[in-house]
C-alpha cells in the first residue's frame, strides 16, 4: 500500500552501506544471485537494458518511456540531447542486485536516476500504472537536470548545483502523476494533526515521503494559483541567484514565509471542514499498537487470549510481532525476527499480508536468498515448520489459507514481471497457477466455504489509471467474476467467518476507509456501506471475532487499532454506495512498442565510459611534491570497473623515471563471486606506522587477486593473494632511535601473501555507528619472502562486535580484538586513540600481538542545538553521547601490563558522511591499578566501532 | 594635473583589469534601408526580411560566442552583427569574415535582442540593478542607463520612442536620447500573473504585448492608455506580430490567435495541439509558427486555417524567418529547415552542431544561424 513511500531518489542510496563491502573489512553484501543475460532495446530516445525473460515487459516499458518523453518535452520546452540509458528489472528483488549504484537499494525505493551517466534504473512491481508513474518520475529528473544544466551553461555558470530536494522530487511527482489518495492522506494528516512543515523548514523532513508530497502539493498550488508557467520559470531563473529562496521570490514575487502563510491557510480552509463529517482514528478507535510502523494484522484466538500478529518495524529491523490482548492489556513480543538471518532476510513491510490457518499455522513470506520464500510458522509450537522456495517465482505476496488448512493461495511475480495468483498444495507439494496475464492480481483471500477466492486486480478498464477492483475466482473452474467495477480502488478484502460478508478498503469517496458488503448465495451484492469515517486512511482490515482490527494512518505513523461490533456499524451506517453488476466489462490493454520499425534489440556488450578523472599536485614537507592523475571507467551496468592511478614522486629530474607510481585494477561485480585483480608499481619515501619514526625509501612492484564469495547478505568468505617485490632502504632516514625498530634497515624481498577471511555483519546503524546486531571477522594470513627469506610470518585476526539495543536510540556496544603476528619480520599492529584504546596517543601502542576489549553505552544526548547571531544563526542536530570502558595492550615478546581507560564522549554526525568525536576520561594505569591524575581529552573523527 | 603618461598607464591598467574586453570603433554605423536593427526586423515584429535569400546556402564562417544565446536573436547593421549573450556580453562580429571586432561585458544576461540606432545600441539586461543601457559603440560609454527592473524581452524603437517591457509587469516608453520616461503602464497586480516576457510590437498607433497571465494588451503609443485587452488562451512568453490590422500571437495554451488590432476582437484562434513558446513570422498571406509538439504550422492569416504543416522528430521552439518565398526555422533536432512558404515544400536543410532555439537572421545574401552550443554560423546564398 505504501510501496512508493520512499520514491526514488538517489540520495537515499548514498546513505546505504557500500556494495563494495566485499572488499572492505565489514559491511553487508549485495549478492549477485541472478545471472542476467542483458540485451539492449534501442528506441527513438532510449537504450533500454533488459533480460530476455522480461522482453514483453521491456517493450511495454519502452512505449511508456517514449510516451513520457513526448509529454515532458512539451512541459520543459526542451528535448534531451543524448540517448537515455533506461535499465529495467522485472522485480524489486532483481533491482536490488543492480551495480549501477554502489549502495544498497532499500525496499521502498521504486527506481532512481543516477546523475553521473544519466542512467535511469526502474524495477517493475506488477502494476503497469506504477511502472508508468515511476518511468515518468525518473524522466522528469532527466529533463530537469538537462534543463538546469543548460540554463547554467548558457549563462556561464558551472553546473554544480541543483534546486533543493523538495523541489526536485516534488516536481517529479507533480509532473508524473495525478494527486492521488495516498498524497491526499498524507497532506490531510499533516494539516489536521498539525505537523505540516513550512517551506522554510524543509530540511527537517529532508528525503522523507512527507517532503515528496509537500513538494508535490506546493508546486501544484503554485501551478493553480500563480500559473503553470511558473514551474518552468523556476528552472529558467535558476542562474539568477545561488539562493533558491531568492529564485523563488523572483519567480512568484513571494518569499518562503509569505508563501507559507498563503499555502498553509489554503490547506486549512480545505481540510479543517473534513472534521465535521470524519474523525481522526485516535478519537474513535482503540489503540492496539501505536509505536513504530505496523501493517498487515492477522487475528488469532487462543482460548481466552486474543492475539494479533502483524509485520512491524519498531527497532529498525522489520519483524513479525504478536500483540496479546488479555483483560484489557496488550503485551507485545517478537515472533519472527527479520533482517538478521539468511532465512528471514527481509519482510516486505506494507506489501504482503499474513494469514493464520484454523490449525494455528501462520503463513508469511520473506526474502530468502535469491527469491522470496513462503514460510509456515506453528503458533503453538513457536517455531517455523516449513519453508517453501519456488524456483521461477521471484516475489511472493499475501498468502491466504484454504479453509481446510492444506492449501495456500498467494500472489507472485515471476521472472517476466507479471503478478499472478497461485495455489500451493502443502500436502501434495504442487503449485497451480490461477491467473496468467499482464494484470496485477493482489491480496487474495480464500472464502471460508472454499469455493472461491476474492482478490484485488487492475483488470478493469480503469486499471491503466491505477484503479483496483475486487474479483472472485472460482477455484474449480478458474472463472473470474466482478464484485466491483468503478473508477476507484478496492483493496485487502477479508471474508467474515461465515462467508456472508466482506470487509475491504476503498477510496470511493476520497480517503481510503473500511467498507463492507454482504454476500448472498449469488455473490452479487447490491450495495456497500462505510464502516470507518477517517480523515486520513485505514488499511488491512481484518476480523477479530465481531470486531474490526485495521491499520490506521495518523500523525505520520501506521498504528494498529480496533473498533467494536462491525455488524452493528454496518447496520447503522448511513454512507452507502450501490454496486453495479453487468456480465461483460471492457478491460484495458497494455500498449507496447514492439513491431515498430524504429526499434531493434541487440545483445549487450560492455559499453564503458568515464566515471571520474582527476589530477592533483600535492606538497608535503616530508614527502615532497607529488603529482598524478586518477581515472575510473565502468560499463553502463556498473558490473565491470577499471581504475588507473599514475603519479610521480620525483624530487629531482634524475629521479623522474624511477619515481613513477602506477596502479591498474579491475573489479568485477557481475557474478556472485566478485573478484578484483591488479598490478602496481610504487616508488617513494614511506613512513611505517608500525615502527616509530621509521622513514624509508621503497620500490615495490607486484600484483594481487581477490575473490569474495557472499554466502548471503550477511556473510562472506574472501581470499586474497598478492605477490610483490620490495626493495627497501632506510639508510638515510635520520632515525633518532634506531633501537626502536625491529625491521632491517635495508632489505630486498619477494613477498607472497595469502589471506583467508570470514566476515559476518547484520548490524543496524544509527547516526554515529551501529546500534543493533553483530559484526564478526576472522582472518588468517601467511606472508613469506619466497626469494630472499627475509620475511616469513603468519597472522591471525579475530574481531567480534555485538550491539545490544536497550532503547530505540540507545545501545550497549562490545568489542573484542585479538590480533596475532608471529615469525621473521612480522609486522606490528598499532593501537591507541579515539578509534580503539582511548586515552592513549594515536598509534602509540605497537606490537606483534594485541588485545582489546571495549564496552560503550551509546545514547542520544542533544537532538538540536541552535546558535543565533544578530544576523542569521547555525543549527546542529543529532549530538550523541557515549560512556566507555576500554582495556588492552600491544606487545612483541613479553606482555608488560594491561592498559585501560574510562570516560564519556560526544559524537556529532555531519550530514551522515562524517562524524566528529570528542572523548574525555581517565586512563587506567599501573597495570590496571590506578586512575590517571587529571583527565585526557581526545578530539578526532570517525564512526563508532 | 594628470600627466599624459599617467593617463596612458591608467588606461592600460584599466583595460588589463577589465580583461582587455571593450568595444571601441572609429567607424560610423550608418544602417541602410534593409537592416535588421531590432528583434522582428521592424516595429511590427513580423520577422520578415526585406532580403530574398534562397537556398542552397554555403557555410562561410563560424564564430563562438562563448556563452548561450537566448531565443531572441541578434541585430545586424552596416555589415556588423550585434550578438548579446546570456553571459552578459555584447559582441560585434563582422558579417563578411565572422571575426569578432569587439566585445564588452554588461554584467548580466542579455536575453533580448540589442537594438541598434546608429552608434547607439540599447542593451536590455535580464537581472541587474541597471537594466537598460544606451551604449555608444564609438565612445565606449553609456549615454544613459535606467533601473527599470529585469528585462527579458527586446526593446522597440519607433521614431523617438524606445519601448520596453519588464519582467515586473511594466511597459516603459522612454525618450531614446535621454532615457527619460515619456509614459509608463503597469499591469494590475495579481497572483504572480503580472510578469511580462513578451516584447512589445506596434502598428504605429498602438503598442501590443502579451503577459504571463495570458492576456494581450493594446496601449496608445502616444499616451500609454489602455485601449483594449484580450485573452490568448494561455500564458504568453512569445511576442506579438502586427500585420494587416491583426495582432497575432501564440500561447502556451496550445493555440495561436489573431485579434483585430483596433478593437481587440478575436478574429480567429487555431488549436495547435501543443504549447507555443516561440514567436511567429507573418507575411502578406501566412502565419508561420512552430510548436513543442514537433509540428511547424503555416496558417492562413485571414482565418487561421492550416495551409501546410511539417512534422519534425522533436520540438520547434525557435521563431521562424521569412526571406522572400522561403521560410526558415531552426529545430531542436539541430536542423535549420527551409520551406517554400506557399507550399511547405522542404527545399533545403542544414545541420548545426547544437540544438537551435534562436531565430535566424537574413541580411543581404547572408543567413546568420545560432545554435545552443554558443555557435554563430554565417551561411551565404548565391545572390550578390
Amino acid at each position: 500500500m505504501f510501496r512508493r513511500c520512499a520514491l526514488y531518489s538517489a540520495f537515499l542510496l548514498l546513505l546505504s552501506s557500500s556494495a563494495f563491502s566485499q572488499f572492505f573489512f565489514f559491511g553487508r553484501n549485495k549478492v549477485q544471485y541472478t545471472e542476467f543475460d542483458w540485451h539492449v532495446l534501442k528506441t527513438e530516445h532510449f537504450d533500454i537494458y533488459y533480460y530476455p525473460e522480461m522482453q514483453d515487459l521491456a517493450e511495454r516499458g519502452a512505449f511508456l518511456a517514449e510516451e513520457s518523453y513526448h509529454a515532458l518535452e512539451q512541459k520543459f520546452s526542451q528535448n534531451v540531447a543524448n540517448r537515455i540509458p533506461l535499465i529495467f528489472y522485472s522485480s524489486h528483488l532483481h533491482f536490488q542486485q543492480t551495480n549501477i549504484t554502489p549502495g544498497f537499494v532499500p525496499e521502498g525505493v521504486g527506481g532512481f536516476f543516477e546523475f553521473l551517466k544519466g542512467r535511469v534504473v526502474i524495477p517493475y512491481d506488477g502494476s503497469m500504472s506504477n511502472f508508468r508513474h515511476v518511468i515518468r518520475h525518473e524522466l522528469v529528473h532527466v529533463f530537469m537536470h538537462s534543463k538546469i544544466n543548460r540554463v547554467l551553461l548558457d549563462h556561464h555558470f558551472t553546473q554544480d548545483r541543483l534546486p533543493p530536494l523538495w523541489f526536485v522530487e516534488g516536481l517529479a511527482e507533480y509532473w508524473s502523476e495525478e494527486w492521488d489518495g495516498q498524497a491526499e492522506m498524507v497532506l490531510r494528516d499533516a494539516v489536521v494533526s498539525n505537523y505540516l512543515v513550512p517551506l522554510g523548514e524543509m530540511e527537517r523532513i529532508y528525503g522523507t515521503f512527507l517532503m515528496y508530497k509537500e513538494g508535490q502539493n506546493i508546486l501544484q498550488f503554485i501551478g493553480q494559483r500563480y500559473g503553470e508557467e511558473k514551474i518552468l520559470l523556476f528552472m529558467e531563473n535558476f542562474w539568477k541567484s545561488g539562493s533558491f529562496e531568492e529564485i523563488f521570490r523572483l519567480t512568484i514575487e513571494k518569499n518562503f514565509n509569505q508563501f507559507d502563510e498563503e499555502w498553509t491557510y489554503a490547506l486549512k480552509k480545505k481540510y479543517y471542514p473534513l472534521l465535521a463529517a470524519a474523525d481522526q482514528p485516535s478519537h474513535v478507535s482503540k489503540p492496539i499498537v501505536t509505536e513504530g510502523f505496523n501493517s498487515k494484522p492477522a487475528f488469532y484466538r487462543d482460548g481466552d487470549k486474543r492475539e494479533i500478529y502483524f509485520i512491524g518495524n519498531h527497532s529498525g529491523y522489520t519483524s513479525i510481532y504478536r500483540a496479546t490482548r488479555d483483560s484489557g492489556t496488550t503485551k507485545l513480543d517478537v515472533v519472527v525476527e527479520g533482517e538478521k538471518s539468511d532465512e528471514f532476510e527481509a519482510f516486505h513491510l506494507f506489501q504482503s499480508k499474513l494469514d493464520i490457518s484454523p490449525q494455528g499455522v501462520l503463513a508469511f513470506v520473506t526474502k530468502s536468498g535469491e527469491n522470496d520464500a513462503l514460510h509456515c510458522y506453528d503458533i503453538k509450537q513457536d517455531k517455523t515448520t516449513e519453508t517453501y522456495h519456488f524456483k521461477d517465482l521471484v516475489v511472493l505476496g499475501s498468502p491466504s489459507w484454504s479453509p481446510d488448512g492444506k492449501r495456500i493461495v498467494f500472489s507472485a511475480i515471476d521472472k517476466s514481471g507479471t503478478n499472478d495468483l497461485y495455489i500451493w498444495d502443502t500436502e501434495k507439494l504442487a503449485l497451480t497457477r490461477l491467473t496468467n496475464d499482464v494484470y496485477d492480481d493482489r491480496d487474495p483471500a480464500w472464502s471460508p466455504r472454499g469455493d472461491v477466492i476474492v482478490f484485488s486486480s487492475d483488470r478493469t478498464s480503469f486499471g491503466d489509471q491505477g484503479k483496483y477492483n475486487l474479483f472472485l475466482i472460482n477455484v474449480a473452474t478458474y472463472d473470474i467474476s466482478y464484485l466491483t467495477f468503478g473508477n476507484e480502488s478496492y483493496y485487502s478484502a477479508q471474508w467474515a467467518r461465515d462467508a456472508s460478508s466482506l470487509i475491504f478498503t476503498s477510496d470511493i469517496d476520497g480517503a481510503r476507509n473500511v467498507w463492507m458488503m454482504k454476500l448472498d448465495s449469488t455473490r452479487a451484492p447490491n450495495e456497500m456501506r462505510k464502516i470507518t469515517h477517517f480523515t486520513t486512511a485505514a488499511f488491512d482490515p481484518t476480523w477479530a471475532d465481531s470486531n474490526l482490527v485495521f491499520v490506521a494512518f495518523e500523525d505520520f505513523s501506521f498504528q494498529i487499532r480496533e473498533v467494536p461490533e462491525v455488524l452493528s456499524l454496518y447496520d447503522t451506517s448511513t454512507t452507502r454506495r450501490p454496486i453495479e453488476h453487468t456480465a461483460a466489462r471492457p478491460v484495458w490493454k497494455a500498449q507496447s512498442i514492439a513491431g515498430t520499425s524504429e526499434t531493434k534489440s541487440l545483445r549487450y556488450t560492455g559499453e564503458y565510459s568515464l566515471d571520474i578523472a582527476q589530477s592533483q599536485i600535492a606538497t608535503d614537507p616530508v614527502f615532497g611534491t607529488t603529482g598524478g592523475a586518477f581515472l575510473a571507467l565502468s560499463d553502463i551496468l556498473g558490473n565491470e570497473q577499471y581504475y588507473f592511478l599514475v603519479y610521480n614522486t620525483a624530487q629531482t629530474t634524475d629521479e623522474l623515471l624511477s619515481s613513477f607510481n602506477i596502479a591498474v585494477s579491475r573489479i568485477s561485480l557481475q557474478q556472485r563471486t566478485n573478484f578484483a585483480y591488479g598490478v602496481y608499481r610504487f616508488s617513494g619515501r614511506r613512513y611505517d606506522l608500525a615502527d616509530p619514526d621509521e622513514f624509508f625509501f621503497e620500490r615495490v612492484f607486484g600484483a594481487y587477486v581477490t575473490l569474495s564469495y557472499p554466502l548471503s547478505t550477511f556473510r562472506r568468505i574472501a581470499v586474497v593473494t598478492s605477490v610483490s617485490n620490495s626493495e627497501k632502504d632506510a639508510s638515510n632516514s635520520g632515525i633518532p632511535d634506531e633501537s626502536a625498530s625491529t625491521v632491517d634497515r635495508s632489505r630486498r624481498a619477494l613477498f607472497l601473501s595469502n589471506t583467508l577471511s570470514f566476515t559476518h555483519d547484520n548490524s543496524l546503524w544509527g547516526p554515529s555507528g551501529p546500534l543493533d546486531g553483530s559484526r564478526f571477522n576472522i582472518s588468517v594470513a601467511y606472508t613469506s619472502d619466497v626469494q630472499y627469506s627475509n620475511a616469513n610470518y603468519y597472522s591471525l585476526i579475530f574481531d567480534y562486535r555485538q550491539y545490544f539495543r536497550i532503547a530505540q536510540r540507545s545501545a550497549v556496544a562490545s568489542r573484542l580484538w585479538l590480533f596475532y603476528n608471529d615469525g621473521k619480520e612480522a609486522r606490528r599492529f598499532v593501537m591507541g586513540g579515539s578509534w580503539d584504546l582511548r586515552g592513549y596517543p594515536r598509534f602509540s601502542l605497537r606490537g606483534k600481538k594485541l588485545w582489546l576489549v571495549s564496552n560503550e553505552l551509546r545514547f542520544p544526548f542533544l537532538d538540536q542545538l541552535g546558535i543565533r547571531f544578530p544576523i542569521g544563526g547555525i543549527s546542529f542536530v543529532g549530538f550523541r553521547g557515549a560512556l566507555f570502558f576500554d582495556a588492552g595492550n600491544a606487545w612483541d615478546d613479553d606482555y608488560t601490563e594491561t592498559l585501560g581507560s574510562v570516560g564519556g564522549g560526544l559524537r556529532l554526525s555531519l550530514g551522515g558522511a562524517f562524524v566528529l568525536r570528542y572523548d574525555l576520561g581517565k586512563r587506567i594505569e599501573g597495570n590496571f591499578t590506578k586512575l590517571q591524575d587529571g583527565l585526557f581529552h581526545q578530539f578526532f573523527f570517525g564512526y563508532d566501532f | 594635473m594628470i600627466s599624459s603618461r599617467t593617463k596612458t598607464f591608467a588606461f592600460v591598467a584599466a583595460a588589463f583589469l577589465c580583461g582587455c574586453s571593450y568595444i571601441h570603433t572609429e567607424r560610423l554605423f550608418r544602417p541602410g534601408a534593409n537592416e535588421w536593427l531590432m528583434y522582428g526586423g521592424n516595429p511590427g515584429r513580423t520577422n520578415v526580411s526585406a532580403d530574398e535569400l534562397s537556398p542552397p546556402l554555403i557555410k562561410m564562417w563560424q564564430y563562438n560566442a562563448g556563452a548561450g544565446l537566448s531565443g531572441y536573436s541578434t541585430a545586424v547593421a552596416d555589415s556588423t552583427i550585434f550578438v548579446g549573450t546570456l553571459a552578459g556580453e555584447l559582441q560585434l562580429v563582422d558579417i563578411a569574415t565572422g571575426k569578432g571586432t569587439g566585445s564588452t561585458d554588461f554584467g548580466s544576461a542579455i536575453a533580448g535582442t540589442p537594438l541598434v540606432d546608429n552608434d547607439i545600441v540599447f542593451i536590455p539586461l535580464a537581472h541587474d540593478e541597471i537594466s537598460l543601457i544606451a551604449y555608444n559603440v564609438r565612445s565606449s560609454k553609456n549615454e544613459w542607463q535606467r533601473a527599470l527592473g529585469d528585462i527579458e524581452s527586446s526593446p522597440l524603437l519607433i521614431e523617438e520612442k524606445l519601448l520596453v517591457t519588464t519582467v515586473g509587469g511594466k511597459l516603459y516608453c522612454l525618450d531614446k536620447h535621454t532615457g527619460e520616461e515619456v509614459w509608463k503602464f503597469t499591469l494590475p497586480r495579481s497572483n504572480g500573473g503580472n510578469m511580462i516576457h513578451s516584447s512589445p510590437a506596434t502598428d504605429g498607433s498602438l503598442v501590443f504585448f502579451g503577459t504571463d497571465s495570458g492576456n494581450i494588451y493594446a496601449l496608445g503609443l502616444l499616451d500609454g492608455k489602455l485601449r483594449w485587452e484580450a485573452n490568448a488562451g494561455g500564458t504568453i512568453v512569445s511576442s506579438p506580430s502586427v500585420s494587416g490590422g491583426k495582432v497575432i500571437i501564440g500561447s502556451i495554451g496550445k493555440s495561436c490567435s489573431a485579434f483585430d488590432a483596433a478593437t481587440g476582437a478575436m478574429v480567429w484562434r487555431r488549436d495547435l495541439g501543443a504549447p507555443v513558446f516561440s514567436s511567429q513570422a507573418v507575411d502578406g498571406r501566412h502565419v508561420y509558427v512552430g510548436t513543442t509538439g514537433h509540428v511547424f504550422y503555416c496558417l492562413n492569416k485571414d482565418d487561421g486555417s492550416v495551409v501546410w504543416t511539417y512534422t519534425a522528430s522533436t520540438l520547434f521552439n525557435a521563431t521562424p524567418l521569412v526571406a522572400g518565398d522561403i521560410v526558415y526555422i531552426g529545430c531542436a533536432d539541430k536542423n535549420l529547415y527551409a520551406f517554400r512558404s506557399n507550399t511547405g515544400q522542404l527545399v533545403w536543410q542544414y545541420k548545426m552542431e547544437g540544438r537551435i532555439k534562436t531565430m535566424p537572421i537574413a541580411w543581404r545574401n547572408y543567413l546568420i544561424v545560432m545554435s545552443e552550443d554558443d555557435v554563430v554560423v554565417g551561411l551565404k546564398g548565391a545572390k550578390q
